[in-house]
């Protein structure tokens, strides 16, 4: 499938200091990719970047093969761009808002009453159209401001965190609808749940300090980890002296201390046994393995760079 | 056209879900300040042929109005929402560029401003008792939609450039103050220093106090300033593009 977005080299600098390190991927036209990271990893300004609004110090975006930033007025029709904060006007009700936004984007007035009449109805908000944004709840206001970014139908959907601070029931709608876009626009999103991530993608990109850490489908990830296991070790006293001899094992990775708890990773489960035999005589309450999923593979990817 | 009519289709709303507070205003506040200015400025002001004496007053207080109206509608505005997370963020990523919004932006409270001004000059001509030539009226409303443009583009520069709202909203009172007194509109120039008259009568604004004066009171007036006030705005538009493409850009 030929790629809808294509970045090439994007480096970006923030007072100076690098958020976005030579980024190169392309993005399948229909796709969804899900990009996911810790806090200031530079997702949001990677969406940015792609929207046309930050202009990279270095590199180039190419949306259907034209460059976002030398024609941003020919491309920014394909894109909706959902910021995570609610940027409703609250001095006027939602219909108007609706209105404002597609008269920003060019559209006809009846076009504009057609496409509200649809997504009012998809999203559950025909009744609230003539109230003001703060007289509804937040989580009805998010769906409602996603409808928004769908008002001009546009081809590539950059969504900031679509479903943060969501109760479940509004999270499944969100994730059912992005489903059902499908093939049928290039959906972009950044989040910090993971649950969503694994949920729904093609591709998740696990982003660290303005670089890829990692890159594929979750099966992908998750077999390019190999046998990477989980592991937690209950003390009934951990002290330094013993945390500092265990976590000297070569093979013991991402080794941390919580309470009691000695926490670490390790590639195979032999490893387990090697750190067991070194705390034998110590008081040991239990033990928890698990197999690695994106939650641990990004909590690993990204610290260790 | 289409985003002039956006913005222009926003303060409409706006004016709409407020109109009792917006008729309010623009009944009671050229009555407050003709009062006010009337009672302690009476002394100050020339005397006039024909007219009234305080007939005097009514160029400067509707321009005032017209001015003001302008540079604190768009100013709140631009101040609240310019940020990429407030509504202009919309603006910034929807295919416009910056001399488009500028222009939207500044446009979009003409037709308010030219009626809010209309609405206290006949306020102020049925409390004075007088009425203006016609020819002189319509003469006046070129000035009036000056004194807009260059409110509006005053109030999108410091839009732009503020970072704390409350020390800007005291930088606009005291603009508007001084250009009050500064520019004639409310006391003759005359009553300022020699050493300054020269400067202040080269104002954009005094040249439009003087020229309302001139059209509406038929006084022999020489228009080869009239470019003055044209070329403030035309300055102050470039520099709104240039300020706006930094906001609107990361």
């Amino acid at each position: 499938m030929e790629a809808s977005v294509s970045l090439k080299k994007i480096g970006k600098l923030i007072n100076g200091r690098s958020v976005l390190a030579g980024l190169s991927f392309g993005i399948e036209r229909g796709s969804i990719m899900a990009i996911v990271g810790p806090n200031d990893s530079g997702k949001s300004v990677l969406l940015r970047v792609i929207s046309g609004f930050s202009k990279p110090e270095f590199g180039s975006v190419f949306i259907d093969g034209k460059d976002v930033h030398m024609r941003r007025l020919e491309v920014a029709n394909s894109i909706g761009y959902m910021p995570q904060n609610i940027n409703f006007d609250n001095d006027l009700t939602i219909l108007e808002n609706f209105k404002f936004h597609g008269k920003l984007y060019n559209m006809e007035t009846e076009l504009i009453h057609k496409r509200i009449a649809l997504l009012s109805d998809k999203f559950g908000f025909r009744n609230f159209l003539h109230y003001f944004p703060q007289d509804l709840s937040f989580g009805f206001l998010k769906k409602t401001f996603l409808a928004r970014t769908l008002l001009t139908d546009p081809e590539i959907l950059l969504l900031e965190e679509p479903t943060s601070s969501l109760d479940l029931r509004s999270q499944y709608f969100i994730w059912d609808f992005l489903q059902e876009l499908r093939g049928k626009k290039t959906v972009i999103y950044t989040t910090h749940n993971v649950q969503e991530a694994e949920r729904l993608h093609d591709r998740i990109v696990i982003m660290n300090h303005g670089h890829i850490a990692l890159d594929g489908t979750l099966d992908k990830l998750l077999h390019n980890a190999g046998d990477l296991f989980h592991f937690q070790i209950h003390f009934q006293n951990l002290s330094k002296e013993v945390y500092e001899r265990i976590k000297k094992v070569t093979t013991v990775v991402s080794p941390s201390q919580v309470g009691q708890v000695f926490d670490f990773y390790a590639r195979e489960r032999k490893v387990f046994f090697d750190v067991i035999k070194l705390v034998i005589e110590e008081n040991l309450m239990g033990y928890n393995v698990d197999q690695v999923g994106l939650e641990t593979l990004m909590m690993t990817s990204t610290e260790n760079q | 056209m289409n985003l002039f009519y956006a913005f222009f289709y926003r303060r409409l709303i706006y004016i709409s879900h407020n109109w009792i507070g917006e008729l309010s205003i623009a009944f009671f506040l050229p009555i407050g300040i003709f009062i006010t200015l009337g009672f302690g400025l009476s002394d100050s002001i020339p005397s006039l042929n024909y007219v009234s004496k305080l007939s005097w007053l009514i160029p400067g207080i509707v321009l005032i109005i017209s001015f003001s109206g302008a540079l604190i509608t768009i100013f709140n505005d631009v101040a609240k929402h310019k940020q990429f997370s407030g509504i202009y963020g919309s603006l910034y990523v929807s295919p416009s560029t910056s001399s488009e919004s500028v222009f939207a932006i500044i446009l979009s409270v003409l037709p308010e401003g030219i009626i809010r001004s209309l609405f206290a000059f006949i306020i102020l001509q049925l409390i004075i008792g007088n009425t203006f030539p016609i020819i002189g009226q319509i003469s006046f409303l070129l000035f009036i939609i000056v004194s807009i443009l260059i409110g509006s583009s005053i109030g999108l520069v410091l839009g732009v450039l503020s970072k704390n709202n409350l020390s800007n909203q005291l930088v606009i009172i005291l603009i508007l103050l001084s250009l009050g007194f500064f520019s004639g509109w409310f006391v003759p120039l005359n009553i300022f220093p020699e050493s300054i008259h020269t400067i202040l009568t080269i104002l954009p604004t005094t040249i439009l106090g003087e020229y309302s004066r001139g059209v509406l009171f038929q006084r022999e007036i020489p228009f080869s300033l009239f470019f003055i006030p044209i070329a403030s705005i035309i300055m102050l538009v470039f520099l709104n593009i240039f300020l706006f493409s930094r906001i609107s850009t990361e």
